[in-house]
């Protein structure tokens, strides 16, 4: 058993070894040798028996583009015990020129090694028109074309024309196509709608279709052309069935593979246009370039009205052409006796029966401003009829208006409309009139400071109240500061004190001289202190009234006589004495600032 | 016991301030309540019993003007819009009502408005209602008091330098916001608006006097004199000036 395994192994590796010494093989093939402009071929490069492979890197393709790729595929195969495998790099290309057209020699590394493909010529010729009679044929045998259609081709400056371009197939797996391309100049065009698709009898035979809708408007007169248009398609076109293998086996991917993806341009024929100037003669001169067939209608309401409210002019213009240019003649903001605003306009268009319709609403406020006013004047439009080769001039009015006597001056405020400057935008169109609605939250009580007047008194007395204690206070600490003061201010409290002290002594023989010492204390300090003077400086020269001055001396003398001679004589009666004292004290205090 | 009297006399005072603030608040919701349901007659008298429980609020004075706006009473619709002008002057809602009211006026009477350049100098005295004006002089007039206590207590010269500018500065802040409050408040006081359908303007303060011209409601006047119940007032027009006497209900001051 184990002997069986060994030889399974070794068959395999030599089956690898001999797959490795392999030679490679690089090859560089065409789907064709000729196409069209508006076909497309398959360029693929095969590498076999190669181990590592980089991408290729395509020569010199002078007069082709690639439309899709590079594509990969490979393939591993073991046959008779011999192992090959193979790797394909395919590209789609398309010629963007005729002619005898090569494709560059291509380069590809293999194995580490570099290897050059040949080149290729190419036959590429001009693309095949597309017609009913001569369809293009795909590769599969199927029919697409392209085919451009206008309304008309004989048309005026300005004129709408209706432009189809559809894509017809029959027999093709189309699997995807790009909005088509218009090569125009001289026109404006604009899409309209989506693509249609689904299936009609065209010339005799059923296709499928898909279409676009534009509509072209000339810009100018002449011979213009417009296209070819242009689409780019997919289609799935089935694999040859010679090129594959039946049996599934040897190419396993292959086997589910049907399809593959073609990618085409398309090309229709050009369309030429006989474009005619608008006639200059009868131009009427209101007429704005309007060409197509309208009709306009108009209305004001209400019909009688006080000097001041407003009417509406409401106008609809309908018809087919191009709406775009068709303006309605309205009256300018400087109309005698109205305040006239910006017409609102709205627009609106539709594609029936391949035409384009359209109507235009206007509404404009007219405000009259004098019981003067009859009538609104007429509204105008004019165009250029191409049914009939001539110009129309459409009149609506003039409308007749009651203007009655307003009780009341009405005045326009800015917030009911704004007035229109000439050239300016649309206004802003006022619905309804009403005042703002009310607040639900009561907010602060604005007035009670106002109306408590007591809180306004204390805020302006509150103040000054507190500046004048603090003035107080800076003064009082200031006086206190200064020794003078102090002492002039304690000056009368120490006498009476003095007095106190000789009160308590008064009567007892032994005090005497202590007694007399406090009644001249009380005066001589009391003098000293006021007058901010050295104590032992008094004299009865210090005093300068002269009645007080000699009562001092009087009662100094009488004190010194009772400290020395005791309680002797009327005189120095201690009661007597004290009583003299304190009058005279007070006398001072009166007299001495 | 004075002490006693006296914190019971306070808690008694703020007891019956904060009710009156409770019953103003609800009488105010009440009134927003009824203009929703466009009962505006009752907004009016809900919003006035709001008014007399204390609340004067910019919001009370301009929804009460809604109410007689919707009412149809375009007198006191704008006497209310401008009272409401007058603490809140930045408020658009005000301003636009204002203005929609006045030009449903039948007389073309207008106040003449101030020049814009005027406006942009004195841009605080438009810009702030009466109630900030006043805020702002009491302000500045405790500050200046304060800043000249700090001063004279000060023993520093550096502060004392300083507050002196300080106190200074601020005296002349208070003595302008003052001013401006003054003449507002004589200003609004002073300005009248015909509440009645139509009053006639008589030539002396009695109905025996010869009636010089009508005013419609809505006219703004200036109210210019007082004698029983007449008031004098005097109509300023583009042509010139106009002067008479009317009964003193057919007319409401905003202040």
């Amino acid at each position: 058993m184990k002997n069986t395994m060994k030889i399974k192994v070794f068959f395999l590796t030599m089956m690898l070894a001999l797959g490795a010494l392999a030679e490679v093989k690089v090859s560089a093939t065409c789907s064709r040798k000729a196409i069209s402009m508006d076909e497309s071929l398959r360029y693929t490069i095969t590498v076999e028996d190669a181990k590592n492979v980089s991408p290729p890197q395509l020569g010199e393709k002078d007069g082709f583009r690639v439309i899709m790729g590079p594509s990969q595929s490979s393939n591993i195969s073991i046959v008779n015990g011999v192992q090959s495998s193979s790797k394909e790099f395919s590209y789609e290309l398309q010629a963007t020129k005729t002619g005898k057209l090569t494709i560059g020699e291509a380069k590809i590394k293999a194995d580490g090694k570099t290897y050059n493909l040949p080149k290729i010529n190419i036959d590429v010729a001009e693309a095949r028109k597309s017609s009913a009679d001569s369809p293009a044929t795909t590769e599969t045998g199927g029919e697409l074309f392209l085919e451009l259609d206008a309304s008309t081709t004989n048309t005026f400056v300005g004129e709408q024309i209706f432009l189809t371009i559809t894509l017809y197939y029959k027999d093709v797996n189309l699997s995807g196509a790009n909005q088509p391309e218009l090569q125009f100049t001289g026109f404006n065009a604009q899409d309209i709608g989506n693509y249609q698709q689904d299936r009609q009898r065209y010339r005799g035979q059923i296709y499928n279709y898909i279409r676009f809708q534009k509509l072209i408007i000339p810009l100018k007169a002449g011979k213009l052309s417009i296209g070819p248009a242009s689409m780019r398609v997919s289609v799935n076109v089935p694999v040859s069935r010679r090129s594959r293998s039946r049996d599934p086996f040897d190419d396993p991917f292959s086997f589910f593979q049907n399809y593959r993806t073609v990618e085409k341009n398309v090309l229709s024929e050009p369309l030429v246009f006989n474009v005619k100037n608008l006639p200059s003669q009868n131009k009427p001169k209101d007429f704005k370039g309007a060409v197509g067939r309208f009709a306009l209608s108009a209305e004001v309401t209400p019909q009688k009205v006080k000097e001041g409210e407003p009417v509406t002019l409401k106008a609809t213009l309908t018809g087919i052409g191009n709406i775009d240019q068709a303006v309605l003649n309205l009256a300018s903001t400087n109309t005698a006796g109205f305040t006239v605003y910006d017409p609102v306009v709205d627009k609106k268009t539709s594609v029936a029966d391949g035409q384009l319709k359209g109507i235009k609403n206007y509404s404009q406020m007219w405000v009259p401003l004098s019981t003067d006013v009859k009538e609104l004047p007429a509204v105008s439009f004019s165009y250029f009829d191409t049914a009939k080769n001539d110009y129309e001039t459409l009149t609506a009015g003039p409308f007749p208006l009651t203007v009655e006597r307003s009780a009341q001056s009405q005045k326009v405020t800015v917030s009911e409309a704004i007035p229109v400057q000439r050239g300016g935008s649309p206004t802003i169109k006022i619905l309804n009139q009403d005042i703002f609605g009310i607040k639900l939250e009561s907010g602060e009580d604005a007035l009670s400071s106002i109306r408590d007047k007591r809180l306004l008194i204390i805020f302006a007395i509150l103040p000054p109240v507190i500046f004048l204690l603090c003035a107080l206070l800076a003064y009082k600490r200031s006086k206190e500061e200064d020794p003078s003061f102090k002492r002039k201010s304690q000056a009368y409290s120490v006498a009476e004190q003095n007095l106190k002290k000789a009160r308590k002594l008064k009567g007892k023989p032994e005090a005497i001289k202590d007694f007399c010492g406090y009644l001249s204390a009380a005066l001589n300090d009391y003098v000293a202190d006021t007058l901010n003077l050295p104590k032992g400086s008094i004299s009865a020269d210090t005093i300068e009234d002269a009645e007080l001055k000699k009562e001092w001396q009087d009662l100094m003398t009488r004190i010194e006589m009772a400290r020395f001679a005791g309680n002797y004589g009327p005189k120095c009666d201690n009661d007597q004495l004290l009583s003299d004292t304190s009058r005279l004290l007070k006398e001072l205090r009166r007299t001495l600032k | 016991m004075k002490k006693i009297l006296s914190m019971l006399f306070i808690i008694a005072f703020a007891a019956a301030a904060k009710a009156s603030s409770f019953e103003a608040a609800k009488y105010f919701a009440q009134g927003n309540s009824a203009y929703t349901n466009q009962n505006y007659q009752e907004a009016i008298t809900c919003y006035t019993r709001s008014a007399k429980e204390g609340l004067s609020s910019p919001a009370l004075n301009y929804n009460l003007a809604n109410a007689y706006y919707k009412s149809g009473d375009l007198g006191n619709a704008i006497a209310y819009y401008r009272k409401a002008e007058l603490f809140a002057p930045r408020d658009a809602d005000t301003s636009a009502n204002l203005s929609r009211a006045l030009s449903q006026t039948e007389d073309n009477i207008a106040r003449k408005e101030v020049p814009s350049a005027l406006r942009s100098f004195f841009f605080l005295y438009f810009y702030l209602g009466i109630m900030e004006q006043l805020t702002v002089a009491i302000a500045s007039w405790i500050v200046a008091w304060l800043a000249l206590s700090v001063f004279i207590i000060s023993r520093k010269p550096g502060l004392r330098s300083a507050m002196i500018k300080f106190a200074i500065f601020f005296f002349v802040i208070a003595a302008l916001f003052s001013a401006s409050f003054l003449h507002k408040y004589y200003d609004a006081s002073h300005q009248g608006v015909i509440v009645a359908e139509e009053a006639g303007i008589h030539s002396g303060p009695d109905a025996s006097y010869t009636e010089i011209f009508i005013l419609k409601n809505g006219s703004e006047v200036k109210v210019t004199g007082k004698e029983g119940s007449w008031v004098k007032i005097m109509v300023s027009q583009e042509e010139g000036s106009q002067a008479g006497w009317l009964e003193s209900s057919q007319i409401k001051t905003i202040l």
